[in-house]
């Protein structure tokens, strides 16, 4: 139960460091997706109702701050974790080129759903440029996440530790 | 979960998508619509964005005066250097300002003396308790000689009682072996001003029936021809009559400040004037 609580304070903390993160280091020019790396992971690590929820969760916090429309990237963050589930049953998080070729694909497909849906947005097609500045981000996010997918391991089973240590008798 | 436990993920994950795709219609269909949680998220995230961005503003300003110290040392060392250097250049123009005063006064002396003098600098003192004595970096080669008088812009020095070729030594007024002719200005009582060392000095053989006041000045007389007549020594600063002896006991506090000459000028007064002998210094 505390992990579906703490779910939304999480999400936004982690949705709004990557944002500070993106302006901050970055000047806004490179946008490093932290959460869809979480999610991809989520797919690995988590059975559907949790990982859904949390891909869910994630999605909407993204959408309300990042998006004009809300639902787009809850869709592509639950469908990102859908395929990342399936493809949990062929791979597994130990084989870094893997896990770097599935980020790659999610990120793309995620790519390509905004270019799908950017007509409805913004009212018009995405730009060329727009692409060309898109791919860079695609390929940095594929080459952190066996980095990242270790820090989140670590991270985890740090949390398992606390939560599974009986209370002492004094 | 009331769900059948073989299809639960399947049915999960379509509802996972069917909702987002509801929100998502939804949005696209009213996309001015903000909804209760959209505004939630946004008002919640604010703070915690702010929190953040002055957090790492904070930690930036900490590292760019970390930068800034690192530069901040070799640049207070050259500051340092140049600060002394500009000490020393300002001493130079402050030194050479009060030279150029002194070197005035003592020129606007040379102008009311008639007679010849020479200008010479203190290069030394003298002033232990046997003797009160400056040196001056003036000698025979300038025209110097034994017993000539010594004056500064505020009055009379001493004599020269040692000379060479490029130094003499001035015995100050103020040394007890110093006797000078003098006279009261105000009412022309002659007397014999005698140096007294840290007391200043005093004037001596002064009748108790003449009358002496404090503040009267006293000036050279030319009864032994030493000096030429006329020139201030000091003031009276204490009057004393006793009953015993024939004099009073009469203070004088000399014009010149003697610990503080730097230029002095020599009165050349001729031979005739004047017959001391020259004496070599050692």
């Amino acid at each position: 139960m505390t992990y579906y609580i703490s779910l939304p304070f999480f999400s936004l903390a982690l949705i709004v460091s990557q944002m500070m993160t993106e302006d901050i280091v970055f000047s806004g020019k490179i946008a490093v997706e932290l959460s869809l790396i979480v999610v991809i992971y989520a797919g690995f690590r988590f059975d559907v109702l949790r990982g859904g929820i949390l891909s869910f969760i994630l999605g909407f916090i993204y959408d309300c701050l990042t998006c004009p429309l809300s639902g787009l990237y809850t869709l592509i963050y639950v469908l990102v974790f859908l395929i990342s589930k399936v493809a949990s049953l062929r791979i597994s998080p130990g084989q870094p080129f893997l896990i770097m070729s599935l980020t790659l694909v999610c990120a793309l497909f995620e790519g390509m759903t905004i270019i799908f849906f950017h007509p409805v947005l913004y009212g018009g097609g995405i730009s060329t440029h727009a692409i060309l500045a898109y791919l860079p981000q695609i390929l940095i996010v594929s080459v952190l996440s066996p980095v990242l997918f270790g820090a989140f391991h670590w991270i985890e089973a740090v949390l398992n530790v606390r939560e599974s240590q009986p209370v002492k008798r004094t | 979960m009331l769900l059948p436990k073989k299809h639960q993920p399947l049915i999960i994950a379509c509802l996972l998508v069917v909702v987002s795709l509801i929100i998502l219609s939804y949005s696209v269909k009213k996309p001015t619509s903000v909804g209760f949680f959209r505004e939630l998220i946004l008002e919640t995230a604010a703070p915690l964005a702010s929190m953040i961005t002055v957090s790492v503003k904070n930690l930036a300003g900490v590292w760019k005066r970390y930068i800034l110290l690192v530069g901040l040392e070799d640049e207070n060392g050259r500051l340092k250097r140049d600060n002394a250097l500009l000490i020393q250049e300002i001493n130079r123009y402050r030194e050479g300002y009060l030279e150029n005063i002194r070197l005035q006064k003592l020129l606007s002396l040379k102008e009311r003396t008639n007679h010849h003098t020479v200008a010479a600098m203190v290069i030394g003192r003298d002033q232990t308790s046997m003797m009160k004595a400056i040196l001056i970096n003036k000698g025979t080669v300038h025209g110097l000689r034994l017993d000539l008088p010594v004056i500064a812009d505020q009055g009379v020095v001493g004599r020269i009682v040692e000379t060479s070729a490029h130094v003499s030594r001035v015995l100050l007024l103020i040394d007890e072996n110093s006797n000078t002719d003098a006279l009261v200005q105000e009412n022309r009582i002659q007397g014999i001003l005698q140096g007294a060392a840290s007391l200043g000095c005093s004037l001596k053989y002064v009748p108790k029936t003449e009358t002496v006041s404090v503040g009267n000045i006293v000036v050279t007389s030319d009864l032994s021809g030493l000096f030429p007549k006329g020139l201030l020594l000091g003031a009276v600063k204490n009057v004393e009559k006793t009953d015993s002896g024939l004099f009073q006991q009469i203070d004088v506090a000399p014009f010149v400040d003697f610990s503080k000459l730097e230029e002095v000028m020599v009165i050349v007064l001729d031979k005739s004037d004047n017959m001391g002998k020259t004496r070599k210094l050692n």
